[in-house]
């Protein structure tokens, strides 16, 4: 068995960051193979939690939609990512709407939206956000 | 120093010797690795037995922000020899038929490094004298006379600073965003809503100035580069910008990676004799993170229509969106709270 994708991204970066590169004379080619070496390391990234990041993002919009009377009847087609991404799309378009629609309304259920819709904005931001090593 | 592109070497010198009447050969020419703004190459000269570097900074096929390169240049020219560190600017060619695409060149600040903002201490045991030269310049960029520099840039109204800027980086976000950004969107709403103080005076605003866009030899800062976003308007957004938790070296608690944000701020309002509102900060601390996400809307555009795939776009398009994503929605939730 090969190893998992992303341990091979990882293993990929590795060697460009740590033997390729150093190895060129420094310059442009230099320091574009160093930072091809970073997009590999976010894309390992990816690999492992891409399709769960979206999954609970389109899921908690759509109850988040739901639960402040604007459902929507928006579902993957399948667990891909592109299919995952056709979703989220259009789930982050009604969620935009929505947000828009309850800021600034001093009525409780509209704080409410806006009190959940801020917490899933956090929420989702820190499980897209993407590490480095460093150096 | 190798030649990378002979072809080039050739009609560098063939413009020098059109233009200025100069004998020079090309010695040695290297493209520079760092922003996909502008393409940067080292030119290593040799003129009547001496050896001189220049940079040339050229137009690329397809910019990741429009950015003026006679607003660069002229912010060179008018800082030159200021108490703000810069290369010296010394010419300025927008007919492509010279290099293809427009350029400028300048000094060479030799035996000088910028930091790249992936580096965990890159101002080692020099990080609290950068960070005092750093703050200390942003000041005085904000203290200079821009009239008297010479610079007659559009300046917006003291209480128009903040809309226009805004209204700036929405309308890039309009144009470049390639699906929904409902974190941009929700910055954008409250910055509208929670309007800053009118600007306590119009200044330069570098528009980059950060961690990386300078030149330092240990312990001295020996030049300001990158001022193709420069303009006119309040002298807190290079501030917000500089302080920005992106550029921090992986600890927020040290902007710059120099000093903390009390050390910076109070070196700030020395050398400008300007104040650094909280409540204004707060505005433009906000700004500034969505100004970046602004910024990496369009790298990432670029790469996703192919008209710039420098990996510079890629890695910003994609690590720095989401990092600034994070920033601003921790910010908009705790504010609301």
């Amino acid at each position: 068995m090969i190893p998992e994708t992303d341990a091979l991204l990882n293993l990929s970066a590795g060697k460009l960051l740590m033997e390729i590169a150093p190895a060129m004379p420094p310059g442009y080619g230099q320091g574009s193979t160093s930072t091809v070496a970073m997009v590999l390391v976010l894309a390992a990234q990816e690999y492992a939690k891409g399709a769960d990041t979206r999954i609970w993002e389109n899921a908690r919009m759509a109850e988040l939609l739901a639960a402040h009377g604007k459902p929507a009847a928006i579902a993957a087609a399948s667990n891909t990512i592109p299919d995952l991404n056709a979703a989220n799309v259009e789930l982050k378009k009604r969620l935009i709407a929505l947000h828009e629609a309850v800021e600034g309304s001093d009525t409780p259920e509209a704080q409410r939206a806006e009190a959940d819709i801020l917490a899933f904005l956090k929420e989702a931001s820190d499980r897209r956000r993407l590490y480095l090593p460093a150096l | 120093m190798s030649i990378a592109d002979p072809a080039l070497a050739e009609r560098i010198a063939a413009y020098l010797k059109a233009k200025q009447g100069r004998d020079v050969r090309v010695l040695g020419l290297e493209r520079i690795h760092g922003g996909a703004s502008r393409e940067t190459w080292r030119v290593r000269l040799e003129e009547g037995g001496t050896t001189k570097g220049f940079i040339l900074r050229r137009d690329p096929p397809s910019s990741l922000i429009d950015t003026e390169r006679t607003v660069e240049f002229n912010a060179y020219r008018a800082f030159y020899g200021s108490a703000v560190p810069v290369p010296e600017a010394l010419a300025l060619e927008q007919d492509e038929s010279w290099l293809d695409r427009p350029f400028f060149l300048m000094q060479e600040i030799e035996n000088a490094a910028a930091a790249s903002v992936l580096q965990g201490e890159p101002y080692g045991a020099h990080a609290a004298a950068i960070g005092t030269q750093f703050f200390g310049t942003l000041g005085s960029i904000a203290a200079a006379d821009p009239a008297a520099l010479g610079l007659d840039w559009a300046a917006p109204a003291p209480d128009a600073c903040w809309s226009t800027e805004l209204a700036k980086w929405e309308k890039v976000i309009d144009e470049d965003e390639r699906e929904p950004q409902p974190v941009a969107r929700a910055a954008i709403r409250w910055l509208r809503r929670n309007p800053p103080p009118p600007a306590q005076k119009i200044s330069v605003v570098h528009g980059d100035y950060r961690t990386g866009n300078f030149l330092f030899r240990e312990d001295r800062i020996a030049a300001v580069l990158d001022w193709e976003m420069a303009h006119l308007g309040d002298p807190l957004e290079d501030l917000g910008w500089a302080l920005d938790p992106l550029w921090a070296h992986h600890n927020p608690d040290r902007p710059g990676g120099m000093c903390s944000r009390a050390e910076a701020i109070a070196r700030w309002e020395e050398t400008s004799g300007l104040r650094a509102d909280p409540n204004a900060m707060r505005w433009w601390d906000m700004f500034a993170s969505l100004k970046g996400l602004a910024i990496w809307i369009s790298a990432a555009a670029e790469v996703q229509d192919g008209s710039n795939t420098d990996p510079v776009n890629a890695f910003s398009g994609w690590y720095c969106h989401a990092y600034h994503n994070q920033v601003i929605a921790t910010r908009l939730k705790e504010y609301a709270a």
